[in-house]
């Protein structure tokens, strides 16, 4: 058996398929989708990525390699998660090198009345999300938009339990700072 | 206020999450990507045949292979061993002897698609009349480059391994050029240095690692490490590549792997820990009830236990010092200790009250104080 690090090949699980004739996990995988793809779009605008859609196809075309993982779809649904998570944050890397060559966008004027009326809107409380550290927005999105259990949250960010705590408590004293600057 | 900012925060990234659109048939282009995914994937299916076929040769079913053969098979696709495809020259990385015959393990870096460098591996086991040249049969695989490898947290930019029958584990890696060393932990303890050979790619390097246990070790970690010494990446290969690489030992059902503090070494004489593979056993006097750590993690802080003012943590083998931390306010600092017959470190850090275990995080640095990982005390240990 030989194993690559993406994990793409787990001893031949599934390469046999038949040919026109759909499998078990070929069916899996297309309820997957159907159940999942919107959702995985929206986890990688939440945390970032530039083009969402994009992320949460190359996440569903790597699900698709592991035909073990199909078979669960719990499993599955955490293996999105991570991908998305993992994607993002890669992209996010390069996005961040071509933002520091592009000219700072003049800040938005707002009139008096948005002042009064959304200073503490839900928009900027998502703008602030956009400050932290993308671990801090990870943290923050799958635990308040996904709901995720810490364990949950560890698998989708490659870290321990007790690390996520620490994200997810730094993440809210960091946005919770960044309010408090606007006021 | 940490109430008030939570539940905005929650409609807040709701409102968000439903402002997003999607494309009108995301269906069609995801069967448009997996298609081409899976032409992408051919030669990497035929990389598993050969590894397969690397099993057979060791376990010693030459037979099937047909001899005679070049190592890898063709089939349509690129061989990454012809002159056109490789890279740089093919490494003879290891020789073993397998069933009583020699076998050469050769490694090497080959784009034999035109897509991309491709790490690959060729097991050749010789026959007894070696001196015609003529080699009885071989096999191997060869596995992409990591997607993610131009990530800084990611050094281990390929990384393999092939099971043989039971009998042998190999590990076939590549690393990136800010890697000057690469530390091998076995399961038994023991550190190998990985000997790098250049790729001929983008100063890039690599290296192999094979063994037959259970009369040798299996290799657990890999600690990928910088000029400076500083840690860059570490993987767990029971983890990477699953149970049947690393069958789970647990002390707490009976197998004993290694302990904790080494005989003599003038280690705490109150507590004393007990490992298997995959998990350790905390005991001692004076108020320690026997405690399970069950489940060990990939993760720098591995396990950890609390018993009154004293915790103790076991910790992967890259970790050299732990701090306690109040926010940013240092409570305490300890070098970690090493255990024997097994990679894991411990540390038993005492004197934290309750108070103070309940905001204060245990944090896993390098040699060269970077932070590898870190916990609140409060937390149960992970996983």
């Amino acid at each position: 058996m030989v194993v690559g690090q993406d994990g793409a090949v787990t001893g031949g699980d599934g390469y046999g398929d038949d040919v026109g004739r759909r499998s078990d996990t070929e069916v899996a995988y297309e309820q997957l989708f159907h159940g999942h793809f919107g959702a995985m779009t929206r986890l990688a605008a939440m945390l970032g990525a530039d083009d969402p859609e994009d992320v949460a196809q190359e996440a569903f075309v790597r699900l698709h390699r592991r035909t073990g993982v199909l078979r669960d779809p719990h499993s599955a649904a955490g293996y999105l998660r991570t991908t998305v998570v993992n994607l993002t944050r890669s992209r996010q890397r390069h996005l961040s090198v071509v933002r520091r060559h592009r000219p700072a966008a003049p800040d938005d004027v707002a009139s008096a009345e948005q002042h009064a009326v959304g200073r503490e809107s839900g928009r900027e409380l998502v703008a602030a999300l956009t400050r932290l550290s993308a671990r801090h927005r990870e943290a923050l999105v799958l635990r308040y938009w996904l709901d995720l259990t810490e364990a949950e949250m560890a698998e989708a960010m490659g870290v321990s339990r007790g690390t996520v705590k620490s994200h997810v408590s730094r993440g809210l004293d960091a946005l919770a700072a960044l309010m408090e600057g606007t006021r | 206020m940490s109430q008030q900012i939570e539940d905005r925060l929650r409609s807040a990234l709701r409102a968000e999450a439903e402002g997003v659109r999607l494309s009108t048939d995301p269906w069609q282009e995801n069967q448009r990507r997996v298609a081409a995914a899976t032409s992408r994937r051919g030669l990497r299916v035929l990389g598993i045949a050969a590894a397969l076929l690397v099993v057979a040769t060791l376990v010693g079913a030459s037979a099937l292979l047909g001899g005679g053969g070049s190592g890898m098979p063709a089939g349509g696709s690129g061989d990454p061993f012809s002159s056109e495809a490789l890279l740089g020259p093919p490494v003879e990385a290891e020789t073993l002897t397998v069933d009583g015959e020699q076998t050469v393990h050769t490694i090497v870096l080959s784009d034999m698609t035109g897509k991309g460098p491709n790490l690959c591996e060729q097991y050749a086991t010789m026959s007894a009349d070696r001196g015609s040249g003529d080699s009885s049969s071989g096999s191997g695989g060869c596995t992409p480059r990591d997607e993610a490898a131009d990530d800084p947290a990611v050094a281990f930019d390929w990384l393999m391994g092939t099971e043989g029958g039971g009998d042998i584990r190999g590990v076939t890696a590549g690393v990136d050029s800010r890697v000057a060393t690469v530390r091998i932990w076995m399961d038994n303890g023991d550190m190998v240095l990985a000997t790098l050979h250049p790729t001929g790619w983008d100063d890039t390097r690599m290296f192999a690692l094979t063994t037959q246990p259970p009369d040798a070790p299996t290799a657990q970690r890999l600690v990928a490490s910088g000029r400076d010494g500083n840690v860059l990446q570490a993987v767990d290969l029971a983890a990477s590549f699953g149970d049947d690489w690393l069958p789970a030992r647990r002390f707490c059902q009976g197998d004993e792997q290694g302990q904790w503090p080494f005989p003599g070494s003038g280690g705490p004489e109150d507590v004393a820990i007990s490992f298997g593979r995959t998990d350790a056993l905390v005991s001692g006097s004076a108020g320690i009830t026997p405690a399970c750590l069950e489940r060990l993690s990939s993760t720098a802080i591995a396990g950890r236990t609390t018993f009154g003012e004293v915790v103790i943590a076991v910790l992967a083998p890259e970790v050299e010092l732990v701090r306690v931390v109040d926010r940013d306010q240092l409570l305490q600092e300890r070098v970690v200790a090493p255990a024997q017959g097994s990679p894991w470190k411990v540390v038993v850090v005492r004197g934290l009250a309750a108070d103070v275990q309940a905001r204060a995080e245990l944090v896993a640095l390098d040699a060269h104080g970077i932070e590898l990982d870190r916990e609140f005390l409060s937390q149960p240990s992970s996983p």
